[in-house]
């Protein structure tokens, strides 16, 4: 049941106006209407970005089926086009990644929304853990199935990319696409109808999201638990940054993080709990106003800390295991501090925070 | 225009506003503010020197030295050693970094750091000592935290004791304990926490990270010191301050070996050292806890392994995570556990190293441990456990069965997710389970619709939510799970509440009454349903369903003294026997029902037509009648048990709550109530014509056998004796399931089906051949047919 698509952009606005006004008011108040607004702002990218991704992908999977799914046909008829598709859904997918990033916080902090986490892009393949793995199979074309294979960005990133040798068309995994004579990083042929299927599914399950997102009604024990779940979790961000290959090169034991460093990622779910964080700063100044200005100030350090590490790897910067160690482990503790004190808040308010 | 003109004027106001805050901020930090620009200062130090050559790192500790200023101010009066330490730290931070040196800048950091932190938690509790809430809750401010787990957020002590040290609540001196108590839990976490972070920066052989890692734990255990001191004495303080001297110290050189030879006397030191032991309810609730786990452990390798050779990597996992599960309590309760039997202590650590050896080689393929050398090892730690442990944890923590029930839900979802929906359900029911003899024993007593509410959720739905059983049985997705399970999470949240708060003796009285009433209720109605019948010279045959009743009665007494002195073996096999006594209940109310519509009725109708009610009823019929009356003795007892025993089960929960007499007096009130209307019914019995009477009582017991087969089936489901297939797209209401015994499920439906058409088919069969009789006495002599027409209308001729 979809809502008109004046209604969304209604909400936006009226979100806008309560985010804006909310500083003139005599009383500060919750603005959990911002955070929703935010939400359904990202899941909405998201969701458009992915139906790119899913319509590029057939465009492939229908290329590669006119050369009856041959590598060496497809290459020698259609080389052009097929670099061409492939470089415009790595563009989207580089698109629809900060769309997500940037709302992970609420999406994975709030119970009710982190299954979709776990689906979209936290979620391991049944192989690498059962116990964490993702809820669904892959069901391609030609009656083949997937089972539990990864997350959809993860899936995603690692085809397009051509990381997952299982998920790349046969002979496919290193081409010279662009015809330089020379086969780079990222030069590979993704299977074509596990492509088309997992990029269908993933614009599927986005879509429920928008959906779910919608229906959602923010509570402040949904934003106080989305706080205190992702904000002390940078460690892990931090760990899978240092075994990807912007930090551990050739030698790199993690598949995925290859197209964007996961420092990008750091620095948008910050951007994102930021915004959940103003959401509950006018709460926390009716009991501490002192801490709601810390707390504000702090997570706009953490943030800084990973937008500058980014900005450093872009301009060049390659940082070694250790180094990579100590941020990590600066920016945990930054980050455990913050969530110290947010319980402290939530307590103070006699605010539950779901566990 | 207007509109713009007042926001604008009113942004202004703010802007003014923010402005002034800035000023006083600027001129006084608080301690929060200032400590945590000294330690970016340094940081941004350590960063310039690791990636940007050391250039600038000096002048970054020359910041920190400013930002201390205003701090030091504060702090000096109250703390002067700390703030001497913090200032010295900066002066070898200064030198380390002109010298580029990265180990001794980050080992300088921690040393600041960890004074201020020392600094300001004596600050906060010397404020608090002093009933000065503000203050303290300035300097609380500049602290860490526990890092937060899956079940625990940063624990809000402090906080929550200086809130009601300024409502005056608590007593300065309280207020202060529970400050320094949760302060100094988190810094003992922060300090094996340290440990381990150095050791893990040696093997990798990451020196900067080592070296402050070091001092950091050397600084968290100064913070400790004064309570190690009380505990273990000055000369083991001083010895176990040497220690850290000498970790802190041999990674700061690089030195291997010396710092391993360090950190295991460091361990040995603090083997057993809770700075903050544990409040008593919370030592119960890790005692408990840790025998929950550790039995766990065999029962899921047991499941994961076959001859040799892993078959479910998946339980494999879980038995890790309730072993290390076990290690997380057992560590929490070893210095408590070490005073009392240090040897049983030292045999349950080695059987916890010794499983932890055993999982990790499993899950890894190294080598598979046979799981009976498992389950011994696992029961070995238990005996010695059990041995060691004081009186005041063996009564066993609610809360530390609700943490079992949440570990075991997160199991159910995490084997949902991987499609493992067998282990799902497997998980579902252990869940049940422990809720089911655990807490929900004495939240009947407390909240009996909290009980329904969790019940519902682990079954077939409550609250507006499906229950788990249906969600595992339709093989529902991951989100339609965690939708239940966030509502399971609340129910489970205030049972913790309600627990902790107990009950009044009134609300236990009442309790007791109801629980007797209601239960009392459904046997009475199946008495009187049977015995309706039992008139005039079959009036006899009420003898043996009421002794069979009393006898009942007199085997729940034994059973409710049994069940005080052992409630927690019986409660084990509480809904095994249940099952096992309602069979029986329903085996003998089928054959008697049989037996109602074809021997009561026919032989009563043939008796009277026949003239032969005095040779059937005493002489050669006495055979039969001799199985009926162990039929009827047997009716009288099993429907009266039945309830007998899930009431003494229930009234557990009270005895325990607050004691036999309370509980006795709820007791005599409900049965006062059920003899009242047993007395009732039999008053209506006798009014009633007899057609109608029998009608009533046909129906009556016809009520009844449906019911209970229905809750039979689901307690039969509940024990694993009966699968469950829930009948897509039926939705029934809780009290449905409690009060008529109607599940959702294929099973249970289709049992009360079979139940009803028992009874209906007797009934018609029962009637057919009394059709076929009568018209066969059409034909007999006036008399006979004139005595037909006497047994439709006069009860007394009815057998």
């Amino acid at each position: 049941m979809r809502r008109p698509r004046h209604a969304l952009t209604a909400l936006c606005a009226g979100a806008a106006l309560v985010a804006g006004a909310a500083p003139l008011a005599a009383a500060p108040g919750p603005r959990l209407d911002g955070v929703k607004a935010y939400l359904l702002a990202h899941a909405g990218e998201l969701a458009a970005t992915t139906g790119q991704l899913e319509a590029t992908a057939a465009r492939y999977d229908a290329l590669a089926k006119a050369a009856g799914y041959d590598t060496a046909v497809l290459l020698r008829t259609r080389r052009a086009e097929v670099a061409r598709l492939l470089a415009r859904a790595k563009a989207q997918f580089l698109r629809a990644n900060p769309a997500y990033e940037e709302m992970e916080g609420v999406v994975a902090g709030v119970p009710s929304l982190s299954q979709y986490d776990v689906d979209i892009d936290a979620g391991a393949s049944a192989k690498e853990d059962p116990s964490s793995a993702v809820s669904f199979d892959v069901k391609t074309s030609d009656g083949r199935v997937f089972r539990k294979p990864g997350n959809y960005f993860a899936l995603a990133e690692t085809s397009l990319w051509g990381t997952r040798p299982e998920l790349l068309a046969e002979g496919g995994r290193r081409v010279d696409l662009n015809g330089d004579g020379r086969v780079t990083f990222g030069e590979s042929l993704p299977d074509p109808r596990f492509l088309g299927a997992a990029t269908r599914d993933f614009h599927a399950e986005s879509t429920r999201l928008l959906a779910t997102a919608r229906a959602w009604s923010p509570t402040s024990t949904d934003v106080f638990t989305a706080l205190v779940v992702m904000v002390p979790t940078m460690n892990e961000y931090f760990q899978s940054w240092k075994a990807s290959r912007f930090v551990a090169g050739s030698r790199a034991r993690e598949a995925s993080f290859v197209a964007t460093s996961r420092l990008g990622d750091i620095r948008d779910i910050l951007e994102g709990l930021k915004v959940i964080y103003r959401g509950t700063a006018p709460l926390i100044a009716r009991v501490d106003a002192p801490r709601s200005r810390r707390l504000a100030t702090r997570l706009e350090a953490l943030r800084a800390l990973a937008a500058d590490l980014l900005r450093r790897e872009n301009a060049g910067t390659r940082f070694t295991p250790e180094q990579a160690d100590l941020l990590g482990a600066e920016a945990q503790d930054r980050a455990t501090a913050i969530a110290g004190e947010i319980s402290q808040s939530a307590s103070k308010l006699k605010i539950t925070i779901s566990q | 225009v207007r509109r713009h003109l007042l926001a604008l004027a009113a942004a202004l106001t703010v802007a003014l506003l923010a402005v002034g805050a800035g000023r006083v901020t600027a001129a006084a930090p608080a301690p929060a503010e200032a400590g945590a620009q000294v330690r970016d200062a340094l940081f941004a130090a350590q960063q310039d020197l690791v990636l940007d050559g050391g250039g600038a790192a000096a002048a970054r500790v020359g910041e920190a030295e400013r930002d201390l200023a205003p701090l030091a101010a504060e702090l000096g009066p109250v703390a002067p050693a700390a703030l001497a330490d913090a200032r010295a730290a900066l002066a070898r931070a200064d030198r380390a970094a002109r010298a580029g040196d990265g180990p001794a800048l980050g080992a300088a950091r921690a040393d600041v750091w960890a004074a201020l932190l020392r600094g300001a938690a004596l600050a906060a509790q010397e404020a608090t000592s002093a009933g000065d809430a503000a203050a303290a809750d300035r300097w609380l401010g500049l602290r860490e935290f526990r890092r937060p787990t899956r079940f625990s957020a940063a624990p809000a002590d402090a906080t929550e004791a200086l809130g009601a040290l300024r409502a005056g609540r608590l007593r300065p001196a309280a207020a202060r304990e529970a400050v320094a108590r949760d302060l100094l839990d988190a810094y003992g976490a922060r300090m094996r926490e340290a440990l381990a972070g150095a050791e893990e920066a040696r093997g990798r052989g990451f020196r900067a990270r080592w070296a402050e890692q070091a001092a950091a734990a050397r600084g968290y255990f100064r913070i400790l010191a004064p309570r190690f001191r009380a505990r273990r004495g000055a000369a083991a303080a001083g010895e176990a301050e040497r220690t850290f001297g000498a970790l802190a110290a041999s990674a700061l050189a690089g030195d291997r070996a010396a710092f391993g030879a360090a950190r295991t006397r460091a361990e040995a030191e603090l083997a057993g050292f809770r700075a903050v032991p544990l409040a008593p309810e919370e030592a119960t609730r890790r005692a408990g806890q840790l025998l929950r786990f550790l039995q766990l452990v065999p029962v899921e390798y047991g499941r994961g392994v076959e001859a040799g050779r892993v078959t479910h990597d998946f339980e494999i996992q879980e038995a890790i995570t309730f072993r290390d599960g076990a290690e997380g309590a057992f560590t929490d309760l070893q210095d408590a556990l070490a005073r009392s039997d240090p040897a049983a202590t030292r045999r349950a650590a080695a059987a916890l190293a010794t499983l932890r050896t055993d999982l990790a080689d499993a899950i890894e393929g190294r080598r598979v441990a046979d799981a009976d050398a498992v389950k011994r090892a696992a029961q070995g730690a238990l005996d010695d456990l059990d041995g060691a442990y004081p009186d005041e944890w063996r009564g066993g923590s609610a809360g530390a069965d609700i943490d079992v029930v949440r570990v075991t839900l997160d199991r159910l979802q995490a084997a949902v997710r991987a499609g493992r929906y067998g282990s799902a359900e497997s998980a579902r029911l252990e869940a049940y389970a422990v809720f089911e003899f655990g807490p929900e024993i004495r939240l009947r007593a407390l909240a009996p619709d909290l009980v329904n509410e969790v019940e519902g959720l682990l079954w077939y739905g409550a609250a507006g939510h499906e229950g788990m059983a249906t969600l595992v049985a339709e093989r529902a997705g991951p989100e339609a799970v965690a939708d239940t399970r966030t509502a399971l999470d609340s129910a489970l949240d205030e049972v913790e509440v309600r627990l902790g708060s107990g009950a009044s003796t009134g609300s236990i009285i009442t309790n007791a009454a109801v629980l007797v009433f209601r239960e009392g209720l459904e046997a009475v109605l199946i008495l009187a349903a049977i015995t309706a019948s039992m008139l005039g010279a079959n009036r006899r045959l009420r003898r043996p369903i009421m002794l069979g009743a009393l006898g009942a009665l007199a085997a729940s007494a034994v059973t409710y003294w049994i069940a005080v002195e052992i409630i927690g073996q019986l409660a084990g096999f509480g809904e095994k026997l249940e099952a096992v006594v309602s069979l029986v209940a329903i085996a003998v109310l089928l054959l008697i029902t049989n037996w109602f519509f074809h021997k009561v009725y026919w032989t009563g109708w043939i008796s009277q037509f026949h003239g032969r009610r005095r040779r059937i009823l005493s002489g050669a019929a006495g055979g039969f009648l001799a199985a009926q009356t162990v039929g009827l003795l047997l009716l009288g007892f099993s429907s009266v048990y039945r309830e007998g025993f899930e009431t003494v089960l229930f009234l557990q929960a009270l005895q325990l709550e607050a004691g036999s007499w309370t509980v006795l007096q709820g007791v005599a009130l409900g049965l006062a109530g059920v003899l009242g209307v047993g007395w009732l019914m039999f008053v209506v019995q006798r009014r009633l014509p007899y057609k109608k009477m029998l009608i009533w009582t046909g129906v009556m017991i016809g009520f009844v056998l449906v019911v209970m087969v229905g809750t039979t089936a689901r307690v039969m489901q509940g024990v694993g004796w009966l699968p469950i297939t829930p009948i897509p797209g039926l939705e029934l209401p809780y009290w449905t399931g409690v009060w008529l015994g109607l599940n959702p499920t294929w099973e249970g439906i289709l049992s009360q089906v079979g139940a009803i058409v028992f009874v209906a088919g007797s009934y018609v069969l029962a009637e057919r051949i009394r059709g076929r009789r009568r018209s066969g006495s059409a034909a007999a002599p006036p008399a006979v047919r004139e005595a037909a027409e006497v047994e439709a209308t006069e009860p007394s001729h009815i057998s």
